[in-house]
């Protein structure tokens, strides 16, 4: 091993441990640490800000009872020490304090200390230096701190926007965005072309800091594409189709006092209703498109299909391995969220949760699932395209990313990788072409049959599954009449009554509304089903009719926002816009292109339907590209993966092997 | 501030605290049995109270535990930053450490 990557371990260690390990440096402590008992919680309770958690370990080493827990607004001279203990249930929470300011250069430097395990390769060249670009970054940082400026009070109680030379809070913040843009910079400087590779880990280092509402990959490849722009790359379509629904927007846009709770969407949701988070995320989504398309287009040439499918196994595989220590040891748990950036702290049991499902150290056992899914297909089909030697190691990774699909208990995900990898063995096979046809017709048909009757209920109640869910969801007034059953019109799916009685009995959002008209007054086409009561038929057997019918109660546009959307990563107003019966808790719409729609309106998933109908249709025959886009459009379009910074990155990564091409020389 | 005023004093009974509150002429009696507390202010200035009442007046009163409330440690940190950026940009623009 080279001595550099030894002196990277060693730092790496450092950055790891040490912050948990300082204490007593100003306190006299009169007593040492304890083990964590319901009896010894009033003693940490009264001592806070006393213990590290170092100390606490060494007298808990083993204890199940405690569940550690980040305490996000402690002062920096608490940082990594107990800062309160609860009893909850059976469990003894334990906070252990955290510190924006902290968060931002110790969890970056260690970022960036793995980013710089990537191997260099060729020089990458700018015409332009980085300062004007860092100088925009910065302003950036400001208008996204004063923009959320809620989110961080909330939490933060020292937190101060104002701009003066002695409010150190917010000049700390500017400095360490320097410094980390700075030493990426010369990180990149060697391993710009090698990125391409790695990008499959994005999914195991999610990169979201601990208590900010914004994501470290989202800002380095901003950054990229502010310098892409320098150096003059852009997509003048793509630019000129998001600045013009931006600037609808920004005309349209209605202040709110509202604050959106992130939750697990931390990092890559806009937490507030002004301008400047509007004009924040605006801006930064388009650099962030800007910069993933300007490494793709500039490192074409570098792609190695061989080391992106190990990296897709071992990334998975790291995932299954971690979800599993840190589910099992409440130490590893909390470092595994802290150093990965995780949405959310992992799940704390080995077990199973509703639904079967397990999720990890993912935020969400669906998005884990895809990727797991992904990972097998994209490794099968690299393999197969390009006849790269399968070695044992990687069959020994494939296990583990089987088994992480199979704790995701993903259905969806596990039908269409089994499916969309007989089409391409089916595909690729010497059979004649009409017989490769008639072989995807009857397959097609099989399906239908199949999904179709392991549905166990009637046409006419399926058809108005996804309405009576939306109509349940909604508030309804006590005085809403009822019929000689005692069953009001909303119970009994009778639409026709609903829409006619007064929105003081029942407070309908304008698309439930719109959707309940287009069903009951709006005549059928022969032969045709109708496309509501399709939409709802679609819905029931993958599970996503009460979801969706939720999303109808809630969304509640006026023309213009139904048109144009509420602005990229805008859920504040979707959310809290219109009162439902599902106004706690993060029920997100459960699609990705009804997220889409929220953020772009019909115009927004017109222009992007057309985009990757065209150019899924136009590179049909890359098979590398093909196959998991596919998989990927039948995945997002029932989860909300388009949300997660690290699914949405890999969606766009996958799009860009549209022109792959095998390359000669690797690095 | 009751959890305050527990987590810092120890516990008490918070009637107590509110009917001092009216007698301007109160007066602390020590309590043998308490264990002497070391109360801060903003202005730095230091107090040790004697007893669970004398105790719970001043936190309620805005006087804290600890004298880490007095530093601001985000000025700290602002120019540690500052000077380990200096430090690196120094030492890539002369070339003493091409790369990372």
């Amino acid at each position: 091993m080279k001595s550099t990557t030894i002196y990277k371990i060693l730092i790496g260690l450092i950055i790891i441990l040490a912050p948990w390990l300082i204490s007593k440096s100003i306190y006299e402590t009169p007593l040492p640490a304890q083990e964590i008992v319901n009896e010894s919680v009033g003693f940490y309770q009264t001592n806070t800000c006393r213990y590290s958690l170092g100390e606490v370990f060494k007298e808990n080493v083993v204890n199940e009872k405690i569940e550690i827990l980040p305490d996000l607004s402690s002062k920096i001279e608490c940082f990594g020490k107990v800062n309160g203990v609860d009893v909850v249930g059976e469990k003894i929470k334990v906070y252990v304090g955290t510190n924006p300011n902290i968060d931002f250069i110790l969890q970056s430097i260690f970022w960036l200390l793995i980013i710089s395990f990537i191997p260099r390769g060729k020089i990458y060249i700018k015409k332009f230096p980085n300062s004007v670009a860092i100088f925009i970054m910065i302003g950036l940082l400001l208008l996204h701190l004063r923009g959320e400026e809620k989110f961080y009070v909330l939490g933060f109680k020292n937190f101060d926007i104002s701009i003066s030379f002695d409010n150190y809070v917010l000049l700390s913040f500017l400095i360490v965005i320097v410094l980390i843009l700075q030493i990426f910079s010369d990180l990149m400087a060697t391993r710009f072309y090698n990125l391409i590779n790695y990008f499959p880990f994005i999914f195991l280092l999610a990169g979201t800091y601990n208590s900010l509402n914004i994501n470290f990959f989202l800002l380095i490849i901003s950054f990229i594409g502010l310098i892409g722009l320098q150096e003059g790359y852009f997509s003048k379509i793509f630019t000129f189709s998001y600045f013009f629904i931006s600037i609808i927007h920004l005309t349209t846009f209605k202040i709110s006092n509202v604050y959106f709770d992130v939750d697990k969407l931390k990092g890559f949701i806009n937490s507030s209703q002004n301008y400047s988070s509007l004009i924040f995320w605006i801006l930064i989504i388009y650099l962030f498109v800007n910069g993933l398309m300007y490494i793709f287009k500039t490192s074409k040439n570098n792609i190695n299909l061989a080391k992106i499918k190990i990296n897709f196994l071992l990334s998975g595989s790291f995932i299954v391995i971690v979800g599993i220590i840190s589910s099992v040891y409440n130490y590893i748990n909390y470092l595994a969220y802290y150093y990965l950036g995780l949405n959310k702290l992992g799940i704390k049991s080995f077990n199973s949760i509703e639904g079967n499902t397990w999720r990890g150290i993912s935020p969400s056992a669906e998005a884990a699932g895809e990727f797991f899914a992904l990972a097998v297909l994209f490794w099968i089909i690299a393999s197969h395209f390009e006849y790269i030697k399968i070695t044992s190691l990687e069959i020994f990774l494939l296990v583990i990313n089987l088994y992480g699909l199979y704790r995701s208990n993903n259905f969806a995900a596990t039908l269409s990788l089994i499916l969309i990898l007989i089409a391409y063995f089916l595909n690729v096979s010497k059979i004649s072409s009409r017989s490769k046809k008639i072989t995807h017709l009857i397959s097609l048909f099989l399906l239908i049959i199949v999904v179709n009757s392991s549905n166990e209920y009637s046409y006419d109640f399926t058809s108005k599954t996804l309405l009576h869910q939306g109509v349940s969801a909604s508030i309804i007034s006590s005085d809403f009449p009822g019929n000689e059953y005692g069953l009001n019109a909303a119970e009994n799916s009778n639409f026709g009554q609903i829409l006619l009685v007064s929105d003081s009995e029942i407070n309908l959002s304008s698309s439930l509304k719109y959707t309940l008209k287009e069903f009951t007054e709006n005549g059928n086409i022969k032969f045709l089903p109708d496309k509501i009561a399709l939409w709802s038929v679609i819905s029931v057997p993958i599970n996503r009719s009460e979801k969706w019918g939720i999303f109808l109660a809630k969304y509640n546009p006026n023309l213009n926002e139904a048109l144009f959307g509420y602005g990229p990563q805008q859920l504040a107003n979707y959310y809290l816009g219109h009162p439902t019966k599902f106004n706690d808790g993060l029920v997100l719409p459960h699609s990705s292109l009804l997220d889409i729609l929220i953020f772009y309106g019909l115009v927004g998933v017109a222009i992007i339907l057309l985009f990757i109908a065209i150019f899924t249709i136009k590179n049909v025959g890359n098979s590398i590209f093909f196959y998991p886009w596919i998989f990927i459009l039948i995945n997002y379009v029932k989860s909300d993966s388009i949300l997660y910074l690290s699914s949405f990155t890999l969606a766009l990564f996958i799009l860009n092997l549209y022109d792959y091409e095998p390359a000669i020389d690797y690095e | 501030m009751e959890n305050k005023i527990i987590g810092i004093c120890g516990n008490g009974s918070i009637s107590e605290l509110e009917q001092i509150s009216n007698d301007p002429n109160f007066v602390f009696i020590n309590d043998v049995n308490y264990q002497t507390v070391v109360l801060y202010n903003e202005q730095g200035s230091v107090i040790n109270v004697n007893s669970w009442i004398e105790c719970a007046n001043y936190v309620n009163g805005g006087w804290f535990y600890g004298i880490y409330d007095l530093i601001n440690a985000e000025k700290y940190v602002f120019f540690m930053s500052a000077f380990f950026l200096v430090v690196y940009k120094f030492i890539t623009k002369n070339n003493l450490r091409t790369d990372v």
